[in-house]
C-alpha cells in the first residue's frame, strides 16, 4: 500500500518536474516521503540525460540511403519470384496439399510413362510424348535425325520383347517405328545429297536391324508383323534415296549393316529355317515374287501385301500349284537373285523369307528368276535348291 | 517534447510499406528512429552503435513487413512493440558479439575522445552512459521500456501507456520499480 502510494507520489513529482516546477519543491510537499523520494527524483533526471541524443543528420542521411538500397533489393527479388510469391500469398493450407498432391500425381505418371514398355497400358502415352520434340525443331536435319533416334528406341524395345520372348509383339511398337523411320525418309527427300544419303543409310541399317529381329521370332505372328515392318522400312529406305540394297539379314551375330552393292551376289539368302512360320496357304499369300512391273531396283523383302497385289506371277503359283509354271520367264526381274526353291512350289513348307529377293536389278544373279520360275521345280528352274537345300526347307512350325 | 505518433500516420505508412514503398519505409523511419535510438543508446551506452542499430532495426523492417500484422485496435502500440523487438534482439546480438570480442582497444578509444570537441566532457557522458546502460540492462524489458519512454522521450504516463499497450496504473508502477533498483544499482546521489 505504502508502495502504491509512494509511487503516485513519484508520478506527481515528476509531472511536476516535467511542468517546470523545482525538484526541492515537490519534495517540501511530502516530507515523510523526501527520504526516498530524492533519489528517485535525482536518477530520473540523470535517465534524462538520454533525451539530449538524437540521431545524428549525417547517420540519418546514411540510414535512408541504406533504407532506400534495400528496398530496391527487396523490390528486384519480389519482382524475380512474384509469380511464386502470389500463388503462395492465395494458397490456403488445403490448397497447397491439393497442389502438392496433384505435382505428385504428375510425378508419379511421368515417371510411370517414362518407365513403360511395350504392352504396358501407358507405353502409348511414352511413344506419343517422345514425339513431340521431333515436331519442335525448325531445322529438317535434326527432326529426320529425331525421328531416327526415336526409331532406335523402338527397336530396342522390340529387341527387349523379343529376348523377353513374349508372345506378342505390341503392335504400337512396330507402328511407331515405321512411323518414325517414314517421317526421316520423308524429311531426307529434302535434305542435300550427303544428308540424305546418311539417312537413308541409317534407314537402311535400322531396317536390317528389323531383318535380324525377325529372325530371332518365336512365333508366327511375331515373324509376320516383322516381315512386314521389315519391308516397309526398306521402301522407306529406299524413298530416302539408298539406292538398291541387300537386306539380307545375317542369321546370327551382331546387327549388320546391309550391304549397298547393287552387285552383290546374295546366294543363300533364303533362310527358311529361321523363319519358321508355316503357312499351309502361304502359296496364294506370301510369294516372294514381287512382280516384274514392279519396282525393278529393289523389292522390299517380305513385303507380302504388295506382293500379292502385283505380282501376277505369284497369283498363278498360287494357283498352279508347285508343278504348273504357268508363268512366262521375263527375264531377270527385281528378284532375279533370289536363288531358293520358291516357295509356292513347297506349299507345304514354311513361307519363304521375306529376305529371299536379292538386289533386284542385278544381272549377274546365279539364280533363276523366281518370277519367272516361281515353281521351284519347273522348267525354268533346274536348280530350286541351289539357295536353299530342299534338306533344310522347313515344314511347318509354330 | 515528445511528439505522439498517430495510428492515422501508423495506418498509412504500414500498409504502404508492406507494399514496398520505399518512401513510407522512410516515413516510419522519420516517425520511430528517436525513439528506437534512446532505447538503443540507453542499452548500449555507444553513441555510434546506437545509430547503426537504430538503421539496422528499420533494413529488418524492410525484410519482415511484409509479414507483420497490424493491430487495427492500437495501431501506433503494435508498431512500437514490434520496433522495440526488433530492436531489442538486435541490442541482445550486439552484447553477445561484443562480449566476445571488445571492439575498441584503450588506444583507440584515447583516440577517439581526444578526437571530440570537448574531451574531458565527451569522456564523462560516455562514462555516465556506460553506467546507465549498464544498470538498465538489470531491469526488466518492461521497466526498461518505460524508462525509454518516459526520460528518454519524455512522454507522460498516458502517452508510455498508450505507446506500450498498458495501463496508466501499470506504467506508475514500472517507473517506481525501475527508479528505484536502479537506485540501488548505482548508488543515491
Amino acid at each position: 500500500m505504502n508502495e502504491k502510494r509512494l509511487a503516485g507520489i513519484l508520478k506527481r513529482c515528476l509531472d511536476e518536474i516535467a511542468a517546470g516546477e523545482a525538484a526541492e519543491a515537490c519534495l517540501a510537499q511530502y516530507p515523510e516521503y523526501a527520504a526516498e523520494l530524492r533519489p528517485l527524483l535525482a536518477m530520473a533526471g540523470e535517465l534524462g540525460m538520454l533525451s539530449q541524443y538524437h540521431v545524428s543528420d549525417a547517420a540519418r542521411l546514411h540510414a535512408k540511403v541504406q533504407l532506400r538500397r534495400a528496398e530496391a533489393a527487396r523490390r528486384d527479388q519480389r519482382a524475380s519470384s512474384q509469380g511464386w510469391l502470389r500463388l503462395g500469398s492465395f494458397l490456403t493450407p488445403r490448397a497447397a496439399a491439393g497442389l502438392a498432391a496433384i505435382l505428385l500425381c504428375v510425378l508419379l505418371t511421368v515417371g510411370t510413362v517414362a518407365a513403360s514398355g511395350p504392352g504396358d497400358l501407358t507405353y502409348g502415352l511414352r511413344i506419343a510424348a517422345e514425339r513431340i520434340p521431333t515436331r519442335l525443331s525448325p531445322d529438317a536435319e535434326t527432326r529426320a535425325r529425331a525421328e531416327l533416334r526415336i526409331a532406335s528406341r523402338r527397336l530396342a524395345d522390340l529387341d527387349r520383347t523379343m529376348r523377353g520372348h513374349a508372345q506378342e509383339i505390341d503392335e504400337r511398337t512396330v507402328s511407331a517405328l515405321l512411323v518414325s523411320v517414314g517421317a526421316a525418309a520423308e524429311i531426307a527427300t529434302s535434305l542435300s545429297e550427303p544428308e540424305r544419303t546418311e539417312i537413308a543409310a541409317r534407314i537402311t541399317e535400322q531396317a536390317a536391324q528389323l531383318g535380324q529381329l525377325r529372325q530371332s521370332a518365336h512365333r508366327t505372328q511375331q515373324a509376320e508383323a516383322l516381315q512386314a515392318a521389315f519391308g516397309q522400312a526398306y521402301r522407306a529406305a529406299e524413298r530416302a534415296g539408298a539406292g538398291p540394297i541387300s537386306p539380307t539379314p545375317q542369321p546370327a551375330g551382331p546387327l549388320h549393316e546391309p550391304t549397298r552393292s547393287p552387285t552383290a551376289t546374295p546366294h543363300s539368302t533364303l533362310t527358311p529355317e529361321r523363319t519358321p512360320f508355316p503357312s499351309p496357304s502361304a502359296t496364294a499369300t506370301a510369294s516372294p515374287t514381287p512382280a516384274p512391273s514392279a519396282t525393278p531396283s529393289h523389292v522390299a523383302p517380305g513385303d507380302t501385301g504388295r506382293q500379292q497385289t502385283t505380282t501376277p506371277q505369284a497369283r498363278l503359283t498360287a494357283t498352279a500349284g508347285r508343278n504348273t509354271p504357268q508363268a512366262t520367264p521375263v527375264g531377270p526381274g527385281p528378284m532375279a537373285t533370289s536363288p531358293g526353291p520358291d516357295p509356292a512350289a513347297t506349299s507345304p513348307g514354311p513361307k519363304p523369307t521375306v529376305t529371299a529377293p536379292g538386289p533386284g536389278p542385278v544381272a549377274t544373279s546365279p539364280g533363276p528368276d523366281p518370277a519367272a520360275t516361281s515353281p521351284g521345280p519347273g522348267p525354268t528352274s533346274p536348280d530350286p535348291g541351289s539357295g536353299s537345300p530342299p534338306g533344310h526347307s522347313p515344314g511347318p512350325r509354330g | 517534447m515528445y511528439a505522439a505518433i498517430s495510428d492515422t500516420q501508423v495506418l498509412t505508412l504500414i500498409p504502404a510499406c508492406q507494399r514496398g514503398d520505399a518512401g513510407a519505409v522512410e516515413g516510419l523511419y522519420e516517425l520511430y528512429a528517436d525513439r528506437i535510438y534512446h532505447y538503443v543508446l540507453a542499452r548500449t551506452g555507444d553513441v555510434d552503435a546506437a545509430e547503426d542499430l537504430t538503421a539496422e532495426v528499420f533494413l529488418r523492417v524492410i525484410q519482415h513487413v511484409h509479414r507483420f500484422k497490424l493491430d487495427t485496435a492500437r495501431p501506433s502500440s503494435s508498431v512500437s512493440a514490434w520496433l522495440y523487438r526488433i530492436a531489442a534482439n538486435l541490442v541482445a546480438d550486439y552484447h553477445r558479439v561484443r562480449q566476445r570480442r571488445p571492439t575498441v582497444s584503450i588506444e583507440e578509444d584515447a583516440l577517439l575522445i581526444s578526437a571530440a570537441p570537448d574531451p574531458s566532457q565527451q569522456a564523462e557522458r560516455r562514462d555516465v552512459l556506460e553506467r546507465l546502460s549498464g544498470a538498465l540492462e538489470k531491469l526488466t524489458e518492461d521497466q526498461r521500456l518505460v524508462v525509454v519512454c518516459k526520460f528518454s522521450e519524455g512522454m507522460s504516463n498516458a502517452q508510455a501507456a498508450a505507446c506500450l499497450g498498458k495501463t496508466e496504473g501499470a506504467i506508475e508502477a514500472l517507473q517506481h520499480r525501475a527508479l528505484r533498483t536502479l537506485c540501488r544499482l548505482l548508488g543515491a546521489r
